[in-house]
């Protein structure tokens, strides 16, 4: 373990914290949202979105090797000044806007159905707050350091839950295969790689890591560790619930651990689910939460990041607000987001970077003669 | 109320950090160096300076060198120590036979701290009755004293008051002369003390039962007697302007990051009080954190343990007149560690770190568990258990919260009471606190039964945390826990392990991040920090540490099982 007096990780946080903030969706919505669109074929959805996200990555790394210890806006920087560092810093920091604010209402509101259903959402909404922003307080170390500890505890616990349904599971509900059909499965079904659009934050870790080679590891690791919880969390609950039961749940993995039955006494493991459930959302909520201060901070040159936290805080809670109820914000992340990140996470990182690749290319070339 | 403006303040308002640097235990190069920083070291330097001047000119007595002229040297001594006020000062007054004409002298000493014998036999009889004998030809007086009259091992030739004074202070004869403008010191300590006895809090079944006592050399000889080692260096601090407490910073030169030594040195040298009694104060005064609940500073009264950690590389303080020395740096995880783990099997070891761990927990968490479970997710139980529970709080006229609290506050009332009362009538707290706790409160329908099991069960687990500061740490956040599943139920109890493992991952203890092993990982996990590993398999020292020789034991250390001809 190397010390340094700037602050630095290591390769396992970063991948904790990748693992987290792509695999939290399986909480919400991810795997009915699967089914949603390729039907029983939901889990071939997901390997097919791990393989595009992973090619996608591959190619992305390639001209990101060139900028060791450069994230995004330092990129964007280089390719066009201040003017592109701005429009990168501030689409990083909308998109991590919409994710806090669209995440914090969701995980509220199902907190509030599946254990406190007589609090206000209000109060829900503020006792998450108030985590998010007491924990980007203490700064990214000890968001990075929780992370190494508690995401293999939530991990645990998840495959707990999927052990126990498998006496629920009947191979005859992954039938039809191909589910809705090719088209929907490997055309429709492409922009689904949004569920990767997390893989965004990333990018901005370059400063952290130090070496290409740990970015590149850490990557290829979590996306690894992320596709197979999505994979084994949209396979669990097709095998688990027949297609039209599938369609109508809100919360997916919540429904999987309520039938989990070991005997007349313990019958009740979801009691065990709310645990990791709420400490996924304050860990994946401050971990977005900060990285959107932090990129806001480095976007507008601020020296500081620290003043930033409240108000922020303050506009994230107010802004989780704006949906009028639980459905608007689920269809909001299921309809929008999960067909749109990938626009952000891969398309405008990667006009970026060949950008910034082009450029760096041409300056050597004006330098060689 | 200003502290709580100044919270508020800092909260809303923006101050701009000062600039500070902090300290990391960073990784020494092969050969043990590390690049020093020249200014640092002047920077001290210069200050040390400033703090010696400014005491000479606080103190003109002391600073002085000491006169020729015994009578001056006698008025200032007697000024120094208020003499006659002081009552148990001594000072005698008696001639050197030199060269046979006799020498006013005198000695002074503490009643009470010096030993008599040494003092009549060693220091008064040469100097009164073997000075007429002029045993060997001497020009000078300084002379003939230090190599002839005064045979005794320790003997210190000083010039100055203040180095006199101070070894008189603790527990040392000054002897001054007519016509020598030296003094001299010599080492007669002779106060009683407690022997060494059998560990009082930290008690273990397998292992030694040997526990550090109040004196300061005792205590580096029982660590000295366990590391035969040359490279085990005793290095004397003192801290305290008034009460000088004399301290040993301890570790094994060849093992110890340099760093993480002079870290630890340089924090004992910064310390500004006036009094220092006990470790328990250097302690606070030395930690990173002082709000933090949990200690960052390991504090045992076991040599045994001690031992163990300074050939890991650790450095340990031994504060003279406490019989807990302090050990840093520490994790969370080694607070949860007993010295007796070294000396079991392993799967033992870890059993008991188990059950440890999960005392730990239940400490912690189950009485917000309980409260949740019964205020916000009744449906969480199963239908047996909670028609147990139904059933015992029907007569109760209290919320859960509030019988909760009665009870928790009851038990911690009775816990304090108990260290706190004279011994001959502590059974008869015994017998109150069980009848209150216990029958008369279920009887009255104050409380349910059930509760009575939640309370006694997290009592008896704080009771299973092996180091006595975790346990009021402990203590404070279950008060927290409770507040928290009060308001919120489960999320708000992970509210709490959420804001809680945050914290305790963002601290340090000099240097070494707390949370270590885990957070951040490194390589420890499988060594025994953890959970034990077999004897065989513990080859490294912690990673965490830095230290100068990573391996604490060959790679085959059981020599026997490679087989004779490999050998």
């Amino acid at each position: 373990m190397k010390m340094q007096n700037r602050i630095c990780f290591g390769r396992w946080e970063a991948v904790t914290l990748l693992i987290n903030l792509i695999c939290t969706k399986i909480f919400l919505y991810f795997a009915r949202m699967t089914v949603e669109d390729a039907g029983t074929a939901g889990w071939i959805l997901t390997i097919y979105i791990s393989l595009i996200s992973l090619i996608l990555y591959i190619i992305l790394i390639r001209f990101l090797g060139r900028f060791e210890g450069k994230d995004l806006i330092d990129i964007a920087e280089f390719v066009g000044g201040k003017p592109v560092k701005m429009i990168a810093g501030l689409v990083v920091t909308i998109t991590l806007f919409y994710l806090a604010a669209t995440v914090l209402r969701e995980f509220s509101e199902d907190m509030k159905v599946v254990a406190l259903p007589s609090s206000p959402i209000s109060y829900i909404m503020m006792i998450f707050i108030a985590g998010i922003i007491a924990g980007s307080f203490l700064g990214i170390e000890s968001i990075m350091r929780y992370h190494a500890i508690i995401v293999p505890v939530i991990a645990s616990g998840f495959l707990l839950i999927l052990l126990g349904v498998i006496p629920k599971m009947d191979l005859t509900n992954v039938l039809p295969i191909l589910g809705n059909g090719a088209y929907e499965l490997f055309g429709i079904g492409f922009f689904k790689v949004s569920a990767f659009g997390e893989l965004l934050i990333l990018f901005l870790l370059p400063p952290f890591l130090g070496s290409h080679k740990n970015v590149k590891t850490v990557g290829y690791a979590a996306i690894g560790f992320s596709s197979f919880f999505l994979i084994a969390g949209s396979l669990a609950y097709i095998l688990t619930f027949p297609y039209p039961s599938n369609l109508e749940s809100i919360l997916p993995i919540y429904q999987l651990s309520r039938l989990i039955y070991l005997g007349r006494f313990f019958q009740r493991i979801e009691a065990i689910f709310v645990f990791i459930w709420a400490m996924a959302a304050f860990i994946y909520l401050t971990a977005v939460f900060y990285f959107m201060v932090y990129t806001f901070a480095k976007t507008a040159g601020l020296k500081y990041m620290r003043p930033l936290i409240l108000p922020f805080g303050i506009m994230v809670f107010s802004a989780a607000f704006i949906p009028p109820n639980l459905m608007t914000v689920v269809s909001m992340n299921t309809q929008f987001f999960s067909k749109t990140a990938w626009l952000v996470t891969f398309v405008f990182t990667g006009v970026i970077l060949i950008a910034a690749n082009l450029r760096k290319h041409a300056k050597k070339e004006d330098a060689d003669g | 109320m200003s502290n709580d403006r100044g919270l508020f303040k800092r909260l809303i308002l923006f101050k701009e950090p000062e600039k500070s640097e902090e300290f990391i235990l960073k990784k020494m190069d092969s050969d043990g160096n590390d690049e020093k920083d020249e200014n640092k070291g002047s920077e001290r330097m210069d200050h040390e300076i400033e703090v010696k001047e400014a005491e000479s000119e606080k103190d003109p007595k002391l600073s002085d060198m000491i006169s020729n002229n015994v009578k001056e040297n006698l008025d200032h001594m007697k000024k120094v120590y208020s003499i006659p006020v002081n009552g148990d000062i001594f000072l005698r007054e008696f001639d050197i036979n030199f060269r046979g004409k006799p020498v006013k002298a005198f000695i002074i000493f503490f009643d009470g701290m010096t030993d008599r014998e040494i003092i009549n036999n060693y220091i008064l009889t040469p100097l009164m009755v073997m000075s007429g004998m002029e045993l060997k030809e001497e020009d000078n007086l300084e002379d003939y004293i230090a190599r002839q009259l005064m045979p005794h091992c320790q003997v210190k030739i000083e010039q100055g008051y203040r180095n006199v004074v101070d070894e008189i202070n603790f527990g040392g004869c000054g002897l001054f002369a007519d016509g020598v403008h030296v003094a001299f010191a010599a080492d007669v300590k002779g106060w009683e003390h407690r022997g060494i006895e059998k560990p009082n809090n930290e008690i273990v079944i397998r292992g030694p039962q040997e526990a550090f006592n109040e004196v300061l050399r005792t205590n580096s000889a029982q660590i000295r007697k366990r590391l035969k080692d040359e490279d085990l260096i005793v290095q004397d601090i003192s801290v305290g302007k008034v009460s000088k407490t004399p301290c040993s910073m301890l570790y094994i030169k060849d093992i110890a990051n340099d760093r993480l030594v002079d870290e630890v040195k340089r924090r004992l040298e910064s310390v500004k009080v006036d009094y220092m009694l006990d470790s328990g104060e250097l302690e606070q005064l030395i930690e990173d954190s002082t709000v933090y609940p949990s200690p960052q500073v390991l504090a045992t009264e076991r040599p045994d343990y001690v031992s163990e950690m300074l050939a890991n590389g650790r450095v340990a303080i031994i504060v003279s007149g406490s019989p807990n020395v302090l050990v840093v740096p520490t994790t969370a995880y080694e607070l949860m560690h007993s010295g007796e783990d070294a000396y079991i099997r392993y799967p033992y070891g870890n059993l008991l770190r188990c059950i440890r761990l999960i005392a730990l927990f239940m400490a912690l968490l189950l009485p917000g568990i309980y409260l949740a479970i019964t205020s916000y997710h009744q449906e969480m139980i199963p239908t047996d258990l909670l028609l147990a529970i139904e059933a015992s709080r029907e007569k109760v006229p209290f919320p859960s919260l509030v019988e909760l609290l009665l009870m928790e506050l009851s038990f911690e009332l009775i816990r304090e009471a108990g260290i706190r009362v004279p011994g001959p009538i502590g059974p008869t707290l015994g017998i109150i606190g069980a009848l209150i706790l216990g029958q008369a409160a279920v009887a009255a329908n104050i409380v349910s039964p059930i509760l009575i099991i939640v309370v006694s069960v997290t009592g008896i687990g704080s009771f299973a945390i092996p180091n006595y500061s975790l346990g009021y740490s402990i203590r404070i956040m279950r008060f927290a826990f409770i507040a928290l599943s009060a308001l919120a139920g489960f999320l708000g109890i992970t509210a709490g392990l959420f804001i809680l493992g945050l914290w305790s991952t963002s601290l340090k203890s000099f240097g070494v991040p707390f949370m270590s092993p885990l957070g951040p990982k490194t390589s420890d996990i499988a060594r025994g920090v953890v959970f034990k590993a077999p004897e065989w398999k513990m080859e490294h020292r912690p990673d965490y540490l830095n230290t100068k020789k990573i391996l604490k034991q060959e790679k085959y250390s059981m020599g026997w099982k490679i087989g004779r001809n490999r050998r």
